[in-house]
């Protein structure tokens, strides 16, 4: 399921390296293939959308291309592509009064989005129904989810937690913001009354 | 369960995808504040470890990658070589002729170079001079630096070659372009504000741009730099950064120290230049720690203790002797 880095990989790697400083550009398109995955989902994590984190994901190999001749094989590539991949996450995000796409795209991500903006609720009314929307999902997605939101868990946490596979604890949570999402969905523009109704009941 | 620092739990709920847009505010919010840069570096890693364990990528996915790879080099390459092709493809012909020209071209520059003298301005510790170029651009050098320029700017361009750190305002010239040699540095500005830090020593040397925009030339690579942006060159670990910077550019003037994680030995030689001390490492111990922080005027001995007190680096002081210890 996993593969770890190994050893024989780290050595492979820096022999890639190594030819990378030596103008390779076949060494270049190993590196660039064996790190985009993962360099995307780093991305993805933080600016929500395959878009952006592609761009950020060129801009680092681009940048790796042209100061190749800047790069110590003896160093880890891997830290070295971490550090470019991160401060650009965090520079886009920073930047994000002026880049009112990137503010949309994670925006749209949210659990509670919607476009109309004429309905803003009250954050501690919002994680009610936002509960209310939780108490009916499976009781599977509603463990995973509660450790993701609640226990602030990572997916691997989870993972091996529960012995599942990453891919299924991201599939599970998927699946209930599909779900939570569809349940606000249906109150569309009666949020008001949701709330009246959710205010009268703690009554 | 687990120790966050962050009140509201919106950097984890945001990184795991489970905020509501209320908590997307709140996590950019939070991750722009200074105070919040551990947590968010220390986030960020925890994500990179997750991703290592992400499934392999499959091999037909695998050779799409490749092929990108290419396309990307392809675009690349055209952005830099455009400018050469027409040069190179007139180069075998009239080789021959330019020779002929580019020497007479160095006689005629030998002859009137003659008559320009050079000056040098060089600091000691803890030492700094204000220097007025003949064009009228203002440098103040810092301590333990020296800049060499002509008495005279009568080339094309206005040379001057920096040793140490310097920070330039340059007086406006559309037509002749302000030049400064500094280490790996070739930093070409029309008119503006900067400063370059590029002492021989360090393991990071750095350029800031205060005023205007500067172009910056790199034996591997050429990088234009805005007002508010900052390169850093690791010449140790081989990497070059770009970012912004809001600090104020070249604190030192006022007496202020600044670091951004910054290695410990360049913390330490900053040290020695700043206050004419010799510093010294524990030998046997190892110290890569990486220091941020600002210091306004204060003492050494305050400096020091506040290293011992974010570091846990402990120092002993003997006159103008330190050891720094762990």
């Amino acid at each position: 399921m996993n593969n770890h880095p190994s050893d024989t990989q780290d050595i492979h790697e820096k022999a890639l390296v190594f030819r990378l400083v030596n103008n390779d550009e076949e060494a270049f398109s190993e590196l660039y293939a064996s790190y985009k995955d993962r360099l995307i989902y780093f991305a993805m994590r933080f600016v929500k959308s395959r878009e952006f984190a592609e761009d950020i994901f060129q801009d680092v190999f681009s940048v790796i291309w042209q100061s190749r001749h800047f790069i110590n094989p003896e160093y880890s590539f891997s830290s070295y592509v971490y550090t470019m991949v991160k401060n650009r996450v965090l520079n886009m995000l920073r930047g994000i009064e002026s880049e009112k796409r990137v503010m949309q795209a994670i925006l749209s991500q949210a659990i509670d989005y919607n476009d109309d903006t004429s309905r803003n609720v009250l954050y501690n009314e919002l994680n009610e129904i936002i509960e209310k929307a939780i108490n009916r999902l499976t009781p599977r997605q509603k463990e995973i989810f509660r450790m993701s939101r609640e226990e602030h868990m990572s997916h691997r946490e989870i993972a091996q937690k529960l012995n599942l596979s990453n891919y299924t604890v991201q599939e599970h949570i998927t699946q209930a913001l599909k779900s939570i999402r569809s349940f606000l969905a249906k109150y569309p523009g009666s949020m008001a009354d949701l709330l009246l109704i959710l205010i009268c009941l703690k009554i | 369960m687990k120790e966050k620092k962050d009140k509201t739990g919106a950097i984890p709920r945001f990184l795991n995808g489970t905020y509501t847009v209320n908590e997307a505010y709140v996590f950019l919010e939070e991750s722009n504040d200074p105070v919040n840069k551990d947590i968010i570096e220390e986030a960020a890693f925890s994500v990179w470890r997750e991703s290592q364990f992400l499934e392999k990528t499959e091999e037909s996915l695998k050779k799409e990658y490749r092929e990108e790879a290419y396309a990307l080099l392809k675009k690349i390459g055209k952005k830099k070589r455009k400018s050469l092709k027409p040069l190179l493809a007139a180069a075998g012909s009239i080789a021959a002729a330019i020779a002929v020209i580019f020497s007479l071209f160095r006689l005629y520059e030998d002859v009137s170079r003659q008559d320009i003298y050079y000056e040098c301005i060089e600091t000691t510790y803890g030492e700094r001079k204000d220097i007025t170029l003949p064009d009228g651009s203002m440098v103040i050098l810092n301590s333990c630096s020296r800049l060499r320029y002509p008495t005279k700017f009568t080339q094309q361009t206005r040379e001057v070659r920096l040793q140490g750190e310097a920070f330039f305002d340059v007086a406006k010239d559309p037509d002749r372009q302000f030049v400064v040699s500094a280490g790996q540095f070739c930093v070409k500005v029309l008119g503006t504000a900067f400063n370059i830090k590029s002492y021989d020593m360090d393991e990071i040397t750095s350029v800031k741009v205060d005023r205007g925009k500067v172009q910056i030339e790199m034996p591997e690579a050429t990088m234009r730099l805005s007002a508010q942006e900052r390169v850093e060159v690791n010449s140790l670990r081989g990497t070059i950064k770009k970012h912004q910077d809001l600090y104020e550019t070249a604190g030192w003037r006022k007496g202020c120290l600044y670091f951004d994680a910054t290695p410990i030995q360049d913390v330490a030689r900053e040290l020695e230049r700043e206050y004419n001390c010799s510093i010294v490492f524990q030998e046997g111990q190892e110290f890569d720690n990486l220091i941020s922080g600002e210091h306004d005027n204060q003492s050494l001995e305050s400096v020091l203790q506040s290293l011992e007190y974010i570091s846990g680096i402990k120092y002993k002081k003997n006159n103008r002797h330190i050891l720094l210890y762990k």
